[in-house]
């Protein structure tokens, strides 16, 4: 498929739990299509090496709670009946905005080198439905996940502490059994990159991205729910002290948009500027986007919010004529079909680290000429 | 000579994402020695700053991120760190889960200096 060409790179970021060369971010004009090319599509890799798969060998278990253990060769994989859609996810550490978030803090090195949305992207995948793999198998009435094994491991990347650990994700039955929960081989119409899970991937439709494990080469149907590492030591935030829960765990995305247009630094024509941007919330539709550039005080629908295809992003454009030059801060702000909206502060202030940041953002930007 | 059952001292929150208890200090009787144990929890960040005496910092459990410079140094469980007298050091906390200290300084008290 004919993909815009943009004259920009992937760019490396630190995340706060990630010690460098393993997440890269969309840069700005990058979500400013509706489809992320393969080559800027976010990176957030658990080691700097991706595991090298032999299509030619590559085997795909399954095994657990099913009545027959089985191994898939790609070519049986690739017999099964095709899907083919758009899904957008993000990693749950994007849009980390430090200063609003370490409002009470002072802002350390690390904290700078984080910002910006570009932690997710918009693609179009092909794959079967893992629903099809399992019937194959048969999952027996015992079966209470679904855990997915990928050939990634090593030492925990910032900590080294355990030495070992392979990734590993766990799925509820209802979303493992869902027909939009699909085992991935194309992205944008190509072979899996290496650096997204090639040759075989999982993508769980309308959830964060931890959740899509790629390099998948074993799928186990377990009686128990799962608490390996990256399912109860990573990826959660602390909940308040007194809290009964003391983490937050994040499956599903939560409703969020973004202002793409105009990019950080852009400036503004006092004749009139089209707003971009986008809009999402996984599983669930986009009722409305609303828009500010008074700093919150007054908002209106944007004139054009655009349908999604499947899971894709929703894209919006709103016409503004600023009255006069000068410094506005502007702001989108979205709903989802249950009625929730983004809040406008960052929802989990306790940690402070930013994860799961669904806030409305505030966008300063300049009015001139 | 007292001795001190860790039962009987309850880690205490002090400010926030801190809780702190003392096993030696002046209110044992000691008069040159303070051993207490830390918890930080994540997102918080502490100032850079210097003592005029060493400070031992043992990593119990978790692991906490140290500034060198420019660098951002994580360390675990199974380390000690030393700020001898004079030298410049700051910890902050952007992991997972708690970290937990043991903090060992020769004195009753600690004169802090901040550099930030």
């Amino acid at each position: 498929m004919a993909l815009p060409q943009i004259g920009t790179k992937a760019e490396p970021q630190i995340i706060p739990t990630n010690a460098g060369l393993r997440t890269w971010a969309v840069p700005p004009q990058g979500l400013q299509e509706n489809i992320v090319p393969n080559d800027l599509f976010y990176i957030r890799n658990h080691w700097k090496e991706s595991p090298k798969i032999d299509i030619n060998t590559f085997e795909l278990k399954i095994d657990g709670e099913v009545e027959r253990t089985i191994s898939l060769s790609f070519e049986d994989l690739k017999k099964l009946p095709q899907k083919r859609f758009q899904v957008t996810f993000e990693c749950c550490g994007n849009s980390p905005v430090p200063e609003y978030y370490t409002k009470a803090l002072r802002i350390s090195s690390v904290m700078e080198q984080i910002k910006g949305h570009g932690i997710m992207g918009n693609a179009e995948w092909a794959g079967v439905s893992l629903k099809d793999v399992l019937e194959l198998a048969g999952v027996k009435d015992s079966a209470v996940e679904v855990m997915f094994e990928g050939a990634d491991h090593g030492p925990d990347e910032v900590v080294g502490d355990p030495a070992e650990v392979t990734y590993e994700r766990s799925l509820p039955m209802a979303k493992a059994l869902h027909e939009d929960t699909i085992l991935a081989y194309e992205m944008n119409g190509e072979p899996l990159p290496t650096d997204h899970g090639y040759p075989l991937r999982l993508l769980v439709s309308g959830w964060y991205g931890m959740n899509s494990v790629k390099w998948l080469v074993g799928i186990h149907v377990l009686d128990h729910k799962f608490e390996g590492f990256y399912m109860t030591q990573r990826y959660m935030t602390m909940n308040e002290p007194g809290n009964p829960e003391p983490y937050r765990y994040y499956g599903k995305l939560q409703v969020k948009s973004i202002i793409t247009n105009p990019v950080p630094g852009e400036l503004i024509p006092s004749s009139g500027y089209t707003l971009a941007g986008a809009a999402w919330s996984g599983e669930e539709d986009i009722e409305k986007v609303e828009i500010s550039t008074d700093g919150g005080e007054t908002w209106s629908p944007v004139d054009t919010l655009h349908p999604r295809e499947a899971y894709s992003w929703y894209r919006w454009e709103h016409n503004w004529n600023p009255p006069a030059e000068g410094k506005y801060t502007i702001m989108s702000r979205a709903t989802n079909s249950d009625g929730i909206t983004q809040p406008m502060e960052f929802p989990n202030p306790w940690d402070g680290r930013g994860y799961g940041n669904n806030m409305v953002f505030p966008y300063d930007v300049e009015v001139r000429g | 000579m007292p001795i001190i059952d860790h039962a009987d001292v309850r880690l205490a929150s002090t400010t926030e994402r801190i809780r702190e208890r003392y096993l030696v200090s002046k209110d044992q009787g000691a008069v040159s020695l303070t051993v207490k144990e830390v918890e930080i929890s994540p997102g918080w960040e502490g100032r850079m700053h210097t003592h005029p005496i060493d400070v031992s910092i043992q990593v119990l459990s978790g692991a906490i991120q140290v500034i060198l410079g420019d660098e951002v140094k994580t360390v675990r469980a199974g380390t000690t760190l030393l700020a001898p007298p004079g030298v410049p050091h700051k910890l902050i906390h952007h992991l997972w889960t708690p970290a937990l200290l043991l903090i060992t300084y020769p004195a009753t008290d600690l004169d802090t200096a901040a550099l930030e």
